[in-house]
């Protein structure tokens, strides 16, 4: 049936194709453009919205969330999905943090304090990698399906933290561990900063190299990636790790924020979030920009410090920005239905 | 002459600014054999929608039985007795065969309980009136393409079809299959059913027809007794240019001294036995076979995603172990897919990033970087040398026809250079034009020194494009010719033999 295309399809394809590609600038278009409306609602409305003080503290807060959108988004564009990012990022968080507490010499040279604190943070880059190794064996060697193996490494990972940690919070780590996540350079909080390199070396992975290629043509089609002598388990294995790696510097910049580790920080809502961010920013198996996660890690990140300022002092307002980032999705869907909707069909 | 069963009169249609259809005529009378004949988006499917209920016409009118129907709905269609079988025959695979025959019967009389002696009764019937025999109580899932189609044949001789449609009805057919269609299908003959055959396999056409109506660009070109029209003549109406395939330059074939590459006793459970053959530097071997002779198994075998359990290959007369497809390409064999669909394309993904795939390590900068201005030169450059139609390679490879489409997984294997090329089917699935266009650049890849096997079962094509062909039957290579010691005729009976022999064999 595919192949008796009658001229009417041809021509649809046609108008496909001009969508398509409006569509794709359009996504950021659409995003930029709910992006600045949004931040214009909440200066007229909110007296202390556009200060250069809580722009700042937006500007601490949104880069945890923005890495791991990174981690999940790498996941859905080669046809996975990692539900286990956020275990990742605490047990690689638990396990720096009890090295920090537990290992350090109590006589210490504080020179070397310093380089404690880097060996914690390589430890946690460690743990994420191994994480990262293990989703890509079942994954890609195995075969196991991705939600189900990251919904049991997310089980495993937690419980792991849960284990070393007795379900207790680790505190007490030395002060240099707070820099990251506290003090800003040249005005801009070291954590956002830290948040553009790792989206410019994402967008540079992914759209520069041909294992960000191979990544997107397995999302599109894994048989014909393997008849065209892809090794889609090394990809797999790859896109995998990166996304563990990922999770853990998520988790650094948690610890380094909180200055603590736990093993449930951000567990009800960080994964779902994640998605959430992925679907907004148009991320489809084979398809997806880094420019678009991070306009959306934005918007999400306007929407719910803005309710959280117009509603202060109002009851269940923690509710209602969980009520609004629901209706801004369903927002998204609707435009892009009447954008693209009808081409879909095809 | 009795009345025509359906007679459409000057019917023209329209999507957007695309003439479909152009003023076209068509009558069908009881007993009458037709086949509509027409290459991929000649508008021969957007007739039959029109006939069937489906889309309304712009222009002209439609009678069936001699009666005008203005505005007629596919209820409408079906209760004149007229019925499409359609390529995926719409049965319900998880239901058991007499289930699916006698459903329509069971809805079309409210019936809310099931009495299952009827069902079985109605599929006995039904299946009776077409003089087979399937099980009734297996699975549809469970059964071959052929035995599908004729439950859908049964289904619509059980709602007392007058006409049936069937829409490129041998696709998925072995050539003993396709025999066993045109027996029904004469045997409706018999019954006073006429049959509309859609095909654009030329050779099945001459066969079964009784008129033959060809359209071409929305226009009927030409509706005439069947008789005395020969292939050539059809393609011509068809594609409006005359192919000529009687004039092939045939490069030789290189020395049998060191073959690009050499097969010894080459086995794979389930799939061969004992294989042994050599190929020639510029040549094109042929090797056919029914479904199941273990022709794609081999294959797969040479490309490495089936290795072989047994046997030795050599390169250029070297001994090369192929466990991978990595490996096979490092030995510079390629692979066409017979399935391009699903293991040649990604159909989402630019005509640009589907030809680069296979290249793209090597289009890297030291430090690990694509070099993005090589790389669309190098599609850019195939898309040129293969003659790919699209207006830009950025396009995305769904765009395209079936021809330019197998194009672009032509170019992705030709730019890594192969010395061996393997086509699985190669022009399955694309139109006659474009079809003698591929096999022309087959015969042009060969002349440039790449050996090339071509595994089909398209006979003419084999003597298109083949110095040698080897036939397989049941995992072996059973008879090797040159193509100029045999003809079609001959090749079509050898193969037709091969499978009543096998099965003689398996019934002992």
């Amino acid at each position: 049936m595919t192949e008796e295309s009658t001229p009417k399809v041809t021509k649809n394809s046609q108008v496909t194709i001009f969508l398509k590609h409006l569509h794709i600038d359009g996504q950021t278009l659409l995003l930029t453009g709910v992006f600045i409306t949004l931040t214009l609602f909440f200066t007229f409305t909110v007296q202390k919205f556009f200060t250069p003080r809580s722009i700042t503290s937006m500007a601490f807060q949104l880069p945890e969330l923005g890495i791991l959108s990174l981690a999940m988004m790498i996941t859905i564009l080669c046809g996975g999905i990692n539900l286990s990012v956020n275990a990742t990022s605490n047990l690689a968080a638990v396990v720096a943090g009890l090295f920090l507490t537990r290992m350090i010499p109590t006589e210490v040279d504080p020179n070397l304090l310093g380089w404690y604190v880097i060996g914690a943070f390589i430890i946690a880059i460690l743990v994420g990698f191994l994480c990262g190794v293990l989703n890509g064996v079942m994954i890609g060697y195995i075969g196991v399906p991705p939600i189900l193996a990251t919904l049991a490494t997310f089980t495993f990972f937690t419980g792991i933290s849960t284990g070393l940690t007795k379900g207790v919070t680790v505190t007490g780590f030395p002060e240099s561990v707070s820099i990251i996540g506290s003090k800003t350079i040249a005005g801009i909080p070291i954590p956002f900063i830290i948040f553009v390199v790792f989206t410019l070396l994402t967008y540079i992975i992914l759209n520069g190299t041909p294992f960000g290629f191979k990544t997107r043509m397995i999302g599109t089609n894994p048989t014909a990636a393997e008849f065209s002598a892809v090794e889609n388990r090394k990809v797999l294995l790859g896109v995998y790790v990166l996304s563990g790696i990922l999770s853990a510097v998520t988790g650094i910049l948690v610890m380094s924020r909180t200055m603590s580790a736990a093993y449930e920080y951000g567990t009800t809502t960080y994964v779902l979030l994640t998605i959430l961010i992925s679907v907004l920013a148009g991320v489809i198996p084979g398809f997806g920009k880094v420019i678009d996660i991070f306009i959306a890690v934005l918007i999400l990140q306007v929407l719910s410090t803005g309710f959280h300022m117009l509603l202060t002092g109002v009851r269940g307002s923690s509710f209602f920005r969980d009520f609004a980032w629901g209706i801004l999705l369903i927002i998204i869907f609707i435009v892009n239905y009447f954008v693209r909707g009808r081409t879909q069909n095809d | 002459m009795s009345e025509p069963i359906i007679r459409v009169e000057n019917i023209s249609k329209r999507f957007g600014g695309v003439i479909a259809l152009n003023e076209v005529s068509l009558s069908i009378f009881p007993g009458e054999i037709c086949c509509l004949v027409g290459e991929n988006g000649s508008g021969k499917s957007t007739l039959i929608k029109i006939i069937s209920g489906v889309y309304a016409p712009d222009e002209g009118d439609i009678y069936l039985n001699n009666k005008l129907y203005k505005k007629l709905t596919p209820i409408d269609s079906i209760r004149e007795g007229i019925q499409v079988i359609y390529q995926d025959f719409s049965l319900f695979p998880n239901l058991t065969v007499a289930e699916n025959i006698a459903i329509n019967h069971q809805l079309a009389h409210r019936k809310n309980l099931v009495n299952w002696q009827e069902v079985e009764k109605i599929a006995r019937e039904g299946l009776q009136r077409i003089n087979i025999e399937l099980p009734l109580d297996e699975l549809v899932e469970n059964l071959s393409t052929a035995d599908r189609q004729l439950i859908a044949i049964a289904k619509a001789i059980l709602a007392d079809a007058r006409l049936i449609i069937m829409d490129e009805p041998t696709t998925a057919l072995t050539q003993k299959e396709v025999i066993a269609l045109f027996k029904v299908i004469i045997d409706l003959k018999e019954r006073g059913i006429s049959t509309l055959f859609v095909s654009h396999k030329l050779n099945e056409v001459r066969e079964i027809a009784e008129r033959t109506v060809i359209i071409r660009n929305g226009k009927k070109v030409l509706d005439q007794d069947a008789r005395g029209i020969d292939i050539a003549t059809m393609e011509y109406h068809m594609t409006g240019r005359r192919l000529d395939s009687s004039n092939i330059a045939f490069s030789p074939p290189g020395d049998m001294h060191t073959p690009l590459l050499k097969v010894e006793n080459l086995s794979l459970r389930h799939g061969f036995v004992d294989v042994s053959f050599a190929l020639r530097k510029n040549e094109v071997l042929g090797i056919t076979g029914l479904l199941g002779s273990g022709r794609t198994e081999l294959a797969l075998a040479l490309f490495g995603e089936l290795p072989a359990d047994s046997g030795r290959i050599f390169v250029q007369g070297k001994e090369v172990h192929i466990n991978s497809i990595q490996q096979a390409v490092k030995n510079q064999i390629g692979y066409v897919p017979d399935d391009r669909i699903q293991q040649g394309l990604f159909l989402d993904q630019s005509i640009n990033d589907n030809i680069i795939i296979s290249v793209i390590d090597r289009l890297v900068t030291r430090i690990g970087l694509i070099k993005s201005k090589t790389k669309n030169e190098v599609s850019n450059q195939w898309i040129q040398r293969m003659a790919i139609k699209t207006p830009s390679g950025k396009l995305p490879v769904k765009t395209l026809s079936g021809g330019n489409q197998q194009r672009v997984v032509l170019a992705k294997w030709l730019a890594t250079m192969p010395k061996i090329l393997i086509l699985n089917g190669p022009t399955v699935g694309v139109d006659v034009g474009s079809k003698a266009e591929i096999h022309e650049l087959i015969r042009q890849l060969a002349n440039e020194g790449i050996g090339i096997i071509l595994i089909s079962d398209d006979i003419p094509e084999l003597f298109q494009t083949c110095h040698r062909i080897l036939l397989m039957r049941t995992g072996r290579i059973v008879e090797e010719y040159q193509r100029n010691d045999i003809d079609e005729q001959y090749l079509y009976q050898r193969l037709i033999f091969s499978e009543n022999q096998a099965k003689a064999v398996s019934e002992d």
